[in-house]
């Protein structure tokens, strides 16, 4: 694992064991669920549906933890948290965001990963 | 780094799979995964997808999954938060047409009770997505599969012995005697009469017994088998029937008696003509009420067990000459099997060889030997007061000594110290059997001819007969 890098994909490696082909599978799979599932995320808040916003931060949650994209982890934890309590939901934009803008270098790198 | 898949014997396990095709089972362990989020459900998919015998089945939704329940998956990865049904209910569903499919919970809800009411509810586990949950999960397909395996062994084993005992493979031979012993076995097997087997030693008694309860309704349930004359006499109650703890000094623990392990089986017991007399008062008692106390407890046991019994005396003699109770006697005789002695089953003896012969060879990887004419004569006319059981050994030795293909007669030796069975193995007429006795006792009584005529029960005339024709 490089020191600069905000993911680590040996458990993608150990799984695929070598297979490019899969490994570039997996990849898309990753790239095709997470925008979408944030992008989601954003239209809840909007719409104040917290447990939808609960729902979907709880999913996206695991394969955040997959890829031991740590920071990230931890907010999207903290959104699913506040969400279900409808406590402090006022936090939840701004966690958002950082989580995006995190998540948007770990895609752009993903996505030099397997060009 | 907490990841540790894979670990190395897991690893190894994989790679010697993939090297070696034939372990492949018929049919694949087949595992549904039931996941919405299309990364995680690929990621454990893939991974469970490593081991080659496992055929594993991605589900987005509850109802997919139950649409597919025709396949009848061997073990359920199931997402608590499906987008349609929740998995408590898909658990709930499949268990009313499966209920012995493991399914196991997969879920982000770290709450406790959620996780102690799916337990409760039949799951077979409950694991929160964690990197972990992959190589839990893993473990968890593996143990439900060793666990089949272990079933399907134990009842492979079970299948096995009773094959082994079909009466046609076990007691081989096709001479008339045998023929008689098929069909009494037959009999004895279609009820739960008591049966007795007499026979001389190394004739087959217990395979016989065997062969009865294997081949009966009891098959399932043990069979328990004790030697009476090998069990100490102060100790064959407490054997038989078992004893509480604290019955008598030494008595630490409870032990259950052969009776009662014996429960809806069958408990064979060998040589019971050895019995002592008073066990056997305390035997008929047992007998006649189908039921037992243990020594030292109040507690009466019902006995379920059926009874065969053996004894290479003869038991009708034991009884008149007092040694044997005589309505003991009448209570065990059930269903009588009286063995024959394998010098009165001809062919047999070449048969048994040749099964032997066979069966060494398997056990010992070695190539199957021939018997050459001149060793089949000398099988043929050995009495063998050992039996069967001489027999094999017999064989066994021969297979040892010859150092080519064939058994010749100088392989077959005759390990008995019988002389009466090197007497009959001369195998001549009676009258030149009777001069031959008649010159021993003559040896043995220095010529005397009066003693030897008293002691042989015959007249003096008939000595003088022969000593005056030079027939002694």
């Amino acid at each position: 694992m490089s020191e600069e890098k905000l993911f680590n994909l040996d458990i993608i490696h150990q799984i695929v064991g070598g297979d490019k082909e899969s490994f570039i599978e997996m990849i898309k799979i990753f790239l095709d669920t997470l925008p979408a599932a944030l992008k989601k995320i954003r239209v809840n808040i909007e719409n104040q549906n917290w447990e939808e916003v609960a729902k979907i931060a709880h999913s996206a949650k695991s394969n955040i933890d997959m890829l031991e994209i740590k920071s990230s982890f931890y907010k999207i934890k903290e959104i699913e948290a506040l969400a279900k309590e409808r406590k402090n939901t006022e936090k939840i934009p701004e966690l958002l965001k950082k989580i995006e803008t995190e998540m948007n270098t770990v895609f752009e790198e993903l996505r030099q990963e397997i060009k | 780094m907490g990841i540790i898949f894979p670990k190395r014997e897991t690893f190894l396990y994989i790679m010697r799979l993939k090297r070696n095709k034939t372990r492949l089972p018929m049919n694949a362990f087949k595992i549904f995964v039931v996941e919405d989020d299309p990364f995680y459900g690929e990621l454990l998919k893939r991974h469970l997808s490593l081991n080659p015998e496992n055929q594993v089945f991605l589900f987005k939704t509850g109802k997919e999954c139950l649409k597919n329940m025709y396949l009848k998956p061997d073990f359920i990865s199931l997402d608590y938060g499906l987008p349609d049904i929740s998995g408590l209910e898909v658990m709930k569903k499949v268990q009313l047409d499966y209920p012995n499919i493991p399914i196991v919970i997969v879920s982000g809800q770290e709450d406790v009770k959620t996780a102690v009411d799916l337990l409760k509810g039949g799951a077979y586990d409950y694991f929160t997505k964690t990197i972990d949950t992959k190589d839990r999960l893993w473990n968890a397909v593996n143990k439900v599969r060793q666990n089949r395996q272990l079933k399907h062994e134990l009842e492979e084993l079970k299948e096995e012995v009773s094959q082994k005992y079909a009466f046609e493979k076990s007691i081989i031979g096709k001479s008339e005697a045998i023929k008689n012993i098929y069909k009494l076995i037959e009999k004895a097997v279609r009820t739960n009469i008591t049966v007795s087997i007499t026979g001389e030693t190394g004739t087959g008694k217990e395979l016989v017994a065997k062969a009865i309860h294997y081949n009966s309704n009891r098959a399932k349930k043990p069979f328990i088998a004790i030697n009476v004359s090998a069990v100490p006499r102060e100790l064959i109650e407490s054997e038989l029937f078992g004893y509480e703890k604290g019955a008598f000094t030494g008595a630490h623990t409870r032990n259950i008696g052969k009776f009662e392990q014996a429960n809806g089986g069958t408990l064979f017991l060998d040589e019971i003509a050895e019995m002592d007399i008073n066990m056997q008062a305390k035997l008929l008692r047992v007998l006649q009420e189908r039921e037992l106390t243990r020594i030292g407890g109040n507690k009466v046991i019902p006995i379920t067990a059926r009874i065969i019994v053996a004894t290479h005396r003869n038991l009708a003699k034991e009884v008149q000459e007092k040694r044997f109770r005589e309505d003991l006697y009448y209570r065990l005789l059930g269903l009588p099997i009286e063995l024959p002695p394998l010098r009165f089953r001809g062919n047999d003896i070449l048969i048994l060889s040749k099964y032997f012969i066979r069966q060494f060879a398997k056990e010992n990887q070695m190539k199957v030997k021939e018997l050459t004419n001149e060793a089949r004569n000398k099988l043929i006319k050995y009495p063998y007061p050992g039996n069967v059981r001489e027999l094999r050994a017999i064989i066994e030795l021969a297979m040892v000594m010859s150092d080519n293909n064939v058994i010749d007669e100088q392989n077959i030796i005759f390990k008995t110290s019988s002389a009466v069975s090197e007497f009959l193995l001369e195998e001549t007429t009676l009258a030149d059997y009777n001069r031959k006795i008649i010159r021993y006792y003559l040896n043995k009584f220095n010529d005397n001819v009066v003693q030897t005529a008293k002691h042989l029960n015959i007249g003096k005339s008939t000595i003088y007969r022969l000593l005056k024709n030079n027939e002694l």
